[in-house]
C-alpha cells in the first residue's frame, strides 16, 4: 500500500503536547492547590485575626464578661498574649490541627464537641442540596436545550425561561416559607422543621436547591443548544448514533465541562443559604449555631463556625475543578486556571 | 421611531423589559419615600388581641404576633430595605471596581492571580461574610451594610477587570486609525460603553442580591435591630405567625423578591440602553421577502436527466430536491429542485458559491439538516432506500454504514472531550456489534491507510493534541471505518494549510481508487475540482446550472461556469443577488422573479432570461447539461403571460 507521506511537521507538533501533558498537568495541579492553600491561610488568618479586630480584650471577648481575673489571667499566658502576633498565630493554626477550637463562652461546651454534632447534619443538608441542583438542572436544562434547539418551539423557549426565571428570583427563604405552607401546614406530607428522618430533610433541601437549580437550567438549556450546534455533534450524527446515545456520550460531558464553573458558584453560594434555610427549619446544624453565637458574643463558636462553612466552600471548589479537569483533557493548558 | 430619540432615558425605553422595571421603580419610590410617614403608625400599633389574624377590612393582608398590620408594616418597611440594599452596593462598587480596574491594569503576572483570587472569592456567599463582620461589630446596620457590601465586591471586580483590561489594550489597538475615528470617540463610543454593560449589568445583579441578603440577615436577628425593622425583620414576625397566617410571611417575602427583580431589570434596561449594537437590533425590522417559483421545471429536468444517463449504477439518486430554512413568515430556500445522480465509485464534485445549497444538498442527502430546515423531495435514494419516505429506523440503518462525511473544520469536527480511538470505534461498535479490541484493530489500520504515523499512539490521543492536516486524516479514517458507499467531502480542505490541502485530496483520491468508494466533493474552487473529480456539477442559487465532465472544464457552456473559470466571479465574496427569502407560502408564486436567477449578473442576458427559468437541457457532449437560454438547442417555449 502506498500511503501518501506524513505530514512530518504536523507530526512532530503533535508529538510535543503529548510529550509535555505530565508536565502541564503538574503545573495545573500546583497551581490549583496554590490557590486552595491561598484560600485556606486567608480563611485561617480572617478567623485568627477576628478575636483581635472586636473592640475592647480579646481575652475578655474569647472569654465572655464573667469570669473572675485570674481565669482571664490563666488564658493570657495561654494564648502567649505577650508574644508577637504571628507566633499567637502559629499557637492558633497549631491548636487547631489537634481540633482544639476552645470552649464555648455561653454553654463551656467545648466548641469541638459542637462542631462534630452539627457538622454531619449540615453537610447533609448541603449533599442533599447539591445533588438536586445538579439533578434538576441538567435534566431540565438539557432536556429543553434539546426542546428548544436551533431557535425552534420560541414558545416553549418563552414559557422556560418565564418559569425559572422566576424561581431564581425567589429568594431561598420564600421558597422555604412557600414550601412550608403548601406541603407542611397544607398537605401535611413533611414535617416543617426538626431534623427527624429522611422526610424532614425534603423541604429544607428543596428550598435551598431549588433556586440555583432553576438558575442553573438556564446555564444549561444555553449550552446544550450551543452544543448540538457543534460540528463534533454533526459528526456523531453523521455516525448515526442513536438519540440517547448522542447525548450521554456526546452532548452531556460538553454541556457539563462548560456548566460546571458556573455550578461551582451556584453550590458555594448554596452553603451561604443553608445558614438561613437551617434557621427557616430549625435544622440543627451549624447555621442554627452560629446566629446565635453572633448575638451572644460567643466569640469561639463564631470563628469555628466561619472556618467550618469556608473550609466546605473550599471543598466544593477544589471538588468542582477536579471533575471539570477530569472531563476536559485540554484544561490543564489554560492558563487562568 | 424609537431610535432616533436621544439621551439615556430615551435609550433606556428601548429594552423590551424596560417599561416594567420603570413601573417598579417608580412604584417602590413612591412607597419608599411616603412609606413610613403614611403607614409607619400602623406598622408599630401593638394590638394583642388582634394577633394572627387572617385578612380582613382592618388589615388587608392579616396582623402578626403581636397583631400588627402586615400590610402596613410591608410597606412602611421599603424605605429602610431600599436604603440598605443600595448602600450595600455602594460599598460593594467602592471596594470591587477601583480593585478590579487596578488589577485590569497591571501586568497579566498579576492580573491572572487577581483573576484566580478573585475567582475564589466570587465562591464565599456574601452573607458569610457579613456574618463575619456582623460578629467582630456586633449585630447591627454598619456591619451588615459593610459585609454584605465587601462579600458582593468580588462580583463588580470581575467584570471592572475585564473593562479596564479592554481599555488598556487600546494603547495596542491600530483600528483607531485605521477606521479614522478619532481616540476619544473611539475609547467613549466603542470601548466604554460596550464592556460597561457587563459592569451595569453585574452591579443590577448585585443590588439584588444585596437586597436579599441584607433581608435575610435581618431575618436572622443580626441585621436591622428593634425597634427599626425592615422587610427581613417583617419577615421573621411573620414567620412566627406561620401556622395561623402564613400571609404575615409570604408578603415581606413578596416584597423582597419584587423590589429584587426590579433592581435586576433595572440594570438589565440600563446596560442595554448603553449596548449599541443591541439597542439597533431591537429597532430593525425583517426584510420584506420576495417570492420566486420554487420548482416548476422538475418534470422536465427528470425526463432529461434520465435521458442523460449512462449505465453506471447510481450510488444515490435525488430527485426534485427543496430544502427551505427559517420559520412562519421569514422562509429562505437554500435548495430548489435538485436533480443529481452519484454513479458507484465515482468522483463528483459539486461547485457553486455560499449560499449556492451545495452543502445542503449533500447534508440533505446524510440526513444531517439542522432542525430549522424543511425538506421536500420527489425522490432520495440512497442504495435503493429512498430515505424520504423511509422510517426513521430504517433510513439510520440505510445510512449507517454505507455513508459517511468529512466536514469541512477537523479542528471542530471532532469532540473534544473523547479520545480519537473512542471516536473512531463508535459507530461500528454501535452497528455491527464489533468488540472493543477488534474496533481498535481496524481503527489503527484504517490510521495507517490514511498515513497517519503511530497510530496506535494516536488511538489513546485527545483531538487537540493532533494537527489540523493530522485531525482531517482522522476524519477520514473515521469515515473509512465502515467500508462507506459514498463519501461526502464537504469543503475538506478549505480550513487547512495550503500545503496539507493536497495530501488530504490526495487521501480522499486513493480510497476512492483502492476500494471503489464514491466521493461526493463540495468545493467553491473549480480549480481543485477539475484536478480530481470526474464529473463536475455546477449550482447557482439553489439550482444546477451544468453538468459536465472534467474533460470538458475548458470550454463550459454556462456564463456563470465560464465566470466561475475566468475567475470573473470572486468566490470568496456573496453573490450580488442573496437568497430570495419567500414570505408566507413556499409554493410557486410571483413572476417577477421568474427568470434565470443568474440573469442579474450575466453578461449575456437577453429578454427572455428575465421572464422564464430555463431547464437543465442535454447538450452536446456526454452526460453535458445545461440551463441557459443562449445554449439550449430546444425550440423557444411559449411565452409567459
Ligand atoms: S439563461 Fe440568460 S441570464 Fe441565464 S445564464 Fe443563460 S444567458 Fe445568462
Amino acid at each position: 500500500m502506498t500511503s501518501t507521506t506524513i505530514d512530518t511537521a504536523a507530526g512532530t507538533e503533535a508529538d510535543a503536547p503529548a510529550a509535555a501533558r505530565s508536565g502541564r498537568w503538574r503545573a495545573f495541579v500546583l497551581r490549583r492547590l496554590a490557590t486552595i492553600a491561598g484560600g485556606l491561610v486567608f480563611l485561617l488568618v480572617i478567623t485568627f485575626l477576628m478575636i483581635h479586630l472586636v473592640p475592647g480584650d480579646p481575652v475578655r471577648a474569647s472569654l465572655g464578661l464573667n469570669v473572675s481575673p485570674e481565669v482571664v489571667a490563666a488564658r493570657r499566658a495561654q494564648l502567649h498574649l505577650d508574644r508577637p502576633l504571628w507566633v499567637q498565630f502559629w499557637y492558633y493554626v497549631r491548636d487547631l490541627a489537634h481540633f482544639k477550637f476552645g470552649t464555648s463562652i455561653q454553654t463551656g461546651e467545648p466548641v469541638d464537641q459542637l462542631i462534630r454534632n452539627r457538622l454531619t447534619a449540615t453537610v447533609q443538608l448541603a449533599v442533599a442540596a447539591m445533588a438536586l441542583v445538579l439533578v434538576i438542572s441538567l435534566l431540565l436544562g438539557m432536556c429543553f436545550g434539546w426542546l428548544t434547539a436551533g431557535g425552534r418551539r420560541r414558545r416553549t423557549e418563552l414559557g422556560f425561561n418565564l418559569v425559572s426565571g422566576t424561581v431564581t428570583a425567589v429568594p431561598d427563604f420564600l421558597t422555604g416559607t412557600l414550601l412550608v405552607v403548601v406541603f407542611a401546614l397544607g398537605t401535611h406530607w413533611f414535617p416543617a422543621s426538626g431534623r427527624q428522618g429522611p422526610q424532614s430533610m425534603v423541604l429544607p433541601a428543596l428550598a435551598l436547591a431549588l433556586p440555583p437549580a432553576f438558575f442553573l437550567a438556564r446555564v444549561v438549556r444555553i449550552e446544550t443548544v450551543k452544543v448540538l450546534e457543534q460540528d463534533y455533534i454533526r459528526t456523531a450524527k453523521a455516525n448515526q448514533l442513536p438519540t440517547v446515545r448522542l447525548f450521554v456520550r456526546h452532548v452531556a460531558p460538553n454541556v457539563l465541562a462548560q456548566s460546571l464553573t458556573v455550578a461551582g458558584l451556584a453550590l458555594g453560594g448554596l452553603v451561604g443559604g443553608s445558614v438561613v434555610i437551617e434557621n427557616i427549619f430549625a435544622w440543627p446544624g451549624i447555621g442554627t449555631a452560629i446566629v446565635p453565637a453572633i448575638t451572644g458574643h460567643d466569640y469561639p463558636v463564631v470563628q469555628a463556625c466561619i472556618l467550618v462553612l469556608g473550609l466546605i466552600i473550599l471543598l466544593v471548589n477544589a471538588l468542582v475543578d477536579v471533575v471539570l479537569v477530569a472531563l476536559n483533557p485540554r484544561m490543564t493548558a489554560l492558563k487562568e486556571y | 421611531m424609537r431610535r432616533r430619540l436621544r439621551g439615556l432615558p430615551a435609550a433606556v425605553l428601548s429594552s423590551p423589559t424596560a417599561p416594567l422595571a420603570l413601573l417598579l421603580v417608580a412604584a417602590f419610590v413612591v412607597i419608599g419615600v411616603i412609606g413610613p410617614g403614611v403607614w409607619g403608625d400602623a406598622a408599630v400599633k401593638v394590638r394583642p388581641d388582634l394577633a394572627y389574624q387572617g385578612p380582613s377590612a382592618r388589615a388587608l393582608l392579616g396582623t402578626d404576633s403581636l397583631g400588627r398590620d402586615v400590610l402596613a408594616r410591608t410597606l412602611a418597611a421599603t424605605r429602610l430595605s431600599l436604603l440598605l440594599a443600595i448602600a450595600a452596593t455602594c460599598v460593594a462598587t467602592v471596594i470591587g471596581v477601583p480593585a478590579g480596574v487596578l488589577a485590569g491594569l497591571a501586568g497579566p503576572r498579576v492580573r491572572r492571580w487577581t483573576a484566580r483570587g478573585v475567582g475564589l472569592a466570587l465562591a464565599v456567599p456574601g452573607i458569610l461574610v457579613a456574618l463575619f463582620l456582623i460578629a467582630v461589630t456586633g449585630p447591627g446596620n454598619l456591619g451588615m451594610v459593610l459585609g454584605v457590601g465587601i462579600g458582593i465586591s468580588p462580583l463588580f471586580a470581575r467584570a471592572a477587570q475585564t473593562l479596564a483590561t479592554s481599555i488598556a489594550e487600546l494603547d495596542y489597538m491600530a483600528a483607531a486609525k485605521v477606521i479614522g475615528v478619532s481616540r476619544r470617540r473611539l475609547l467613549t463610543r466603542y470601548v466604554l460603553l460596550n464592556t460597561a454593560e457587563p459592569l451595569i449589568l453585574q452591579i443590577g445583579v448585585g443590588a439584588n442580591l444585596s437586597l436579599v441578603a441584607v433581608a435575610a440577615l435581618s431575618y436572622l436577628g443580626v441585621g436591622v435591630q428593634a425597634p427599626d425593622y425592615d422587610w427581613g425583620a417583617v419577615l421573621h414576625s411573620g414567620l412566627e405567625a406561620l401556622y395561623t397566617s402564613p400571609l404575615a410571611a409570604i408578603t415581606p417575602g413578596a416584597a423582597i423578591t419584587l423590589a429584587g427583580v426590579m433592581f435586576s431589570l433595572l440594570g438589565e434596561a440600563i446596560a442595554r440602553s448603553l449596548n449599541p449594537a443591541l439597542r439597533i437590533a431591537a429597532g430593525r425590522k425583517e426584510r420584506t421577502p420576495r417570492g420566486t417559483p420554487a420548482n416548476d421545471d422538475a418534470p422536465t429536468a427528470e425526463k432529461s436527466v434520465e435521458a442523460a444517463m449512462d449505465n453506471a449504477p447510481a450510488v444515490a439518486r435525488i430527485r426534485g430536491l427543496q430544502v427551505e430554512f427559517g420559520h412562519g413568515r421569514s422562509t429562505v430556500a437554500a435548495v430548489r429542485g435538485v436533480d443529481l445522480d452519484i454513479r458507484a465509485g465515482e468522483v463528483l464534485g459539486v461547485v457553486g458559491e455560499s449560499g449556492s445549497g451545495k452543502s445542503v444538498t449533500a447534508l440533505a442527502l446524510a440526513g444531517l439538516l439542522p432542525p430549522s430546515a424543511r425538506m421536500r423531495a420527489a425522490t432520495l435514494e440512497f442504495q435503493g432506500v429512498d430515505l424520504a419516505t423511509a422510517g426513521r429506523r430504517a433510513r439510520r440503518a440505510a445510512l449507517a454504514n454505507r455513508l459517511s462525511v468529512v466536514f469541512q473544520d477537523p479542528m471542530s469536527s471532532l469532540n473534544p472531550l473523547i479520545r480519537i480511538g473512542r471516536q473512531l470505534t463508535e459507530r461500528v461498535r454501535v452497528h455491527d456489534g464489533l468488540d472493543r479490541a477488534s474496533a481498535l484493530g481496524r481503527a489503527e489500520e484504517r490510521l495507517t491507510t490514511v498515513g497517519l504515523s503511530a497510530p496506535k499512539r494516536r488511538l489513546r490521543q485527545y483531538p487537540h493534541e493532533l494537527s489540523g492536516g493530522m485531525r482531517q486524516r482522522a476524519m477520514i479514517a473515521m469515515a473509512l471505518m465502515s467500508d462507506p458507499a459514498l463519501i461526502i467531502a464537504d469543503e475538506p480542505t478549505t480550513a487547512l494549510d495550503v500545503t496539507i490541502q493536497r495530501q488530504i485530496l490526495d487521501v480522499l483520491l486513493e480510497v476512492n481508487d483502492r476500494s471503489g468508494t464514491a466521493v461526493l466533493f463540495i468545493s467553491h474552487d473549480l480549480a481543485v475540482v477539475g484536478e480530481i473529480c470526474d464529473r463536475i456539477v455546477v449550482m447557482y442559487l439553489g439550482r444546477i446550472v451544468e453538468v459536465l465532465d472534467r474533460a470538458m472544464l475548458d470550454s463550459p457552456s454556462h456564463p456563470y461556469t465560464r465566470a466561475l473559470l475566468g475567475a470573473v466571479i470572486d468566490l470568496d465574496t456573496d453573490p450580488a443577488s442573496p437568497l430570495t427569502t419567500i414570505s408566507g407560502q413556499a409554493g410557486p408564486s410571483d413572476s417577477a422573479s421568474a427568470g434565470c436567477p443568474f440573469a442579474p449578473r450575466c453578461p449575456e442576458a437577453m429578454e427572455r432570461c428575465r421572464t422564464e427559468m430555463p431547464g437543465l437541457e442535454p447538450e452536446a457532449g456526454v452526460g453535458h447539461m445545461v440551463a441557459c437560454w443562449a445554449r439550449t438547442t430546444a425550440p423557444i417555449a411559449e411565452r409567459v403571460g
